[in-house]
């Protein structure tokens, strides 16, 4: 099983890009299931895609942040033993640091095989976020094997270069990609490895 | 083997005064979902219905041989919007959400920039119930006034329960942290932008909120007679904010706050969920035996003791995923880790990290309960 990661702040775009890549692996013949554990003004369509043939579990917690990881472990047991899929997507509160879950989940989930941790950052609160939310912004980046800038169609192109040169000294690691998940713009690299 | 020589409520009381009890005090936090889980009541009975709550807390106390103080009660979904203390809309299980889902709490931009104007205008409390509270709730003006006196009704029932089972309050009053509040009823996001383009309005709604916070709780405890009261902060950590952050917006304010208690005889337990390694030691500044951390287990306790040791007394810190996902056997050597290294010279209240999660396993708090019950007069 591959647990993909959709991490980032809430207003990032992490639903409308979940829902992109769902209906991809969707339309390639995977099976998929989705955990979401942010609840924001935007939810996902949870019956929309689950008439689709795909299995939603809304994951909530009474409590923001301090039992957050042992639910997603328990919810990832009780997907794969009940669905059993290809893949699973997992958008995770935006206060939460990927590289926590995945750890718990390495240590209690061995059904999953490979993961792919996805960092959303906001392009046009970038600098803001970075400035102010720097420890939690950092740790998500440095978590990442992708980070994906989103909405880029709402920022002056001069910016973006910079913006990539700093997320690069965060992780020189990960994949930074441009995109736009509103406008579907530069999302098929997104899918690489997954369909 | 030795056994206890003092009250429960004794030695409760010499851990806060950072005095070393007969042995360490255990005082879980009994939230609605565990006490739900551990009695066989579903989340939307408890959540949905006061008497089956009571009647869960006290089966779970009973069940479980007790404990040294009660930290949680009667505190429904619809309770925590009405008295303000969770300022957000709520789904509710049996209601908005299935009957086995936990309760949660949705992150919106609710407030509205020119409230903060409003609020340091009439203050936290007439804006929260003129305002703000019809913007979250489904509650009416008679439904209001029913949830409050729910609160009241079930409050005063659980006072002779207590006696009978000769075990007081852990704490009376409790209060978000104005920082929190407004995080949350902007969103986090939102109420960063805020602390970042218009710093000033943010800092004098600070101000008057914490200036409204301070009699209002002292008032409170003392009428419960109580000198114990607590504060719960989930953002304001070098988890989320750098250390600036968090020395303009929230560290002024907690001082104040903590410093008009303690000149009231009243400590401050702080709440206080995320990493804080590395803003502990501004704790250092308040008066000494002032305050309690509490720690959900992402801090460093063990580093903590070794920084707080004879100034504050810490109360932590069995981890959601030792209780849901472990084992007996690990919830009992961590226990006895605590007692040995954190309990060493008291100071310290044995409790879980944040919250007794939803999905806690009865052995594992059976475990958690017992050991610290009887550990250190097995070494006797």
């Amino acid at each position: 099983m591959r647990l993909v990661l959709v991490a980032g702040f809430l207003g990032s775009g992490k639903t409308t890009l979940l829902e992109h890549i769902a209906r991809q692996l969707t339309a390639a013949g995977r099976k998929i299931a989705i955990i979401e554990n942010e609840a924001g003004e935007i939810g996902i369509d949870g019956n929309y895609l689950r008439q689709n043939g795909l299995e939603v579990q809304e994951l909530y917690g009474g409590c923001i942040c301090c039992t957050l990881s042992v639910d997603l472990v328990v919810t990832l047991q009780k997907v794969q033993r009940l669905f059993a899929p290809d893949v699973v997507l997992m958008e995770p509160t935006g206060l939460a640091r990927p590289g926590d879950i995945v750890s718990a989940i390495r240590s209690h989930v061995p059904a999953v095989t490979h993961y792919h941790v996805l960092v959303l950052v906001d392009a046009a609160r970038f600098d803001m976020l970075m400035s102010m939310l720097t420890p939690l912004l950092t740790a998500q980046i440095e978590a990442a094997d992708v980070v994906a800038i989103n909405k880029i169609d709402e920022i002056d192109q001069a910016v973006l270069e910079p913006m990539a040169e700093r997320i690069r000294e965060l992780n020189p690691h990960a994949q930074i990609l441009a995109i736009s998940a509103e406008k579907a713009v530069n999302l098929e690299p997104l899918l690489y490895g997954l369909a | 083997m030795s056994r206890e020589t003092m009250t429960r409520t004794e030695r409760v009381d010499a851990a806060i005064r950072l005095e070393k009890p007969d042995r360490v005090p255990v005082v879980p936090l009994l939230s609605a979902e565990a006490a739900g889980t551990l009695s066989g009541a579903t989340m939307a009975q408890v959540s949905n219905d006061s008497q089956i709550l009571f009647n869960s807390i006290l089966k779970v106390f009973d069940d479980y041989g007790g404990w040294d103080a009660m930290h949680g009660g009667v505190w429904r979904p619809i309770h925590v919007q009405a008295t303000g203390t969770h300022p957000m809309k709520i789904r509710i299980p049996g209601v908005d959400l299935p009957d086995d889902y936990v309760f949660q709490l949705v992150e919106e931009p609710i407030m509205q920039l020119e409230d903060y104007d409003k609020i340091c205008q009439m203050g936290f409390d007439n804006f929260y119930y003129d305002d703000y509270l019809w913007r979250i709730s489904s509650l009416t003006q008679d439904s209001l006034s029913d949830a409050l006196e729910d609160v009241m009704i079930w409050g005063m029932k659980f006072l002779p329960e207590m006696a009978k089972r000769d075990v007081g309050m852990w704490v009376a009053a409790t209060g978000m942290h104005p920082f929190f509040h407004l995080s949350l009823m902007r969103s986090l996001i939102t109420f960063t932008e805020d602390l970042y383009y218009r710093p000033e309005i943010v800092e004098k709604t600070l101000k008057r909120m914490t200036a409204d916070l301070i009699p209002k709780q002292i008032a409170m405890a003392k009428a419960l007679g109580h000198n114990r009261w607590l504060l719960t902060e989930e953002r304001a950590s070098a988890y989320t904010y750098p250390l600036s952050v968090f020395e303009r917006f929230w560290w002024p304010y907690t001082q104040e706050i903590v410093e008009a208690f303690w000149s009231e005889g009243i400590v401050t337990v702080f709440h206080i969920d995320t990493p804080w390694d590395k803003n502990l030691p501004y704790f250092k500044r308040l008066p000494k035996g002032s305050y309690v951390v509490s720690l959900d287990s992402t801090t460093d306790i063990f580093a903590a003791k070794q920084l707080l040791r004879g100034h504050g007394a810490i109360y932590g810190d069995v981890s959601a995923s030792l209780l849901t996902i472990g084992s007996p056997a690990d919830v009992e050597a961590y226990v006895k880790r605590l007692i040995d290294e954190v309990g060493d010279d008291g100071g310290f209240i044995l409790g879980q990290g944040c919250n007794l999660p939803s999905n806690i396993k009865p052995e594992n708090f059976r475990a958690m309960l017992d050991t610290c019950k009887t550990y250190e007069f097995s070494k006797k």
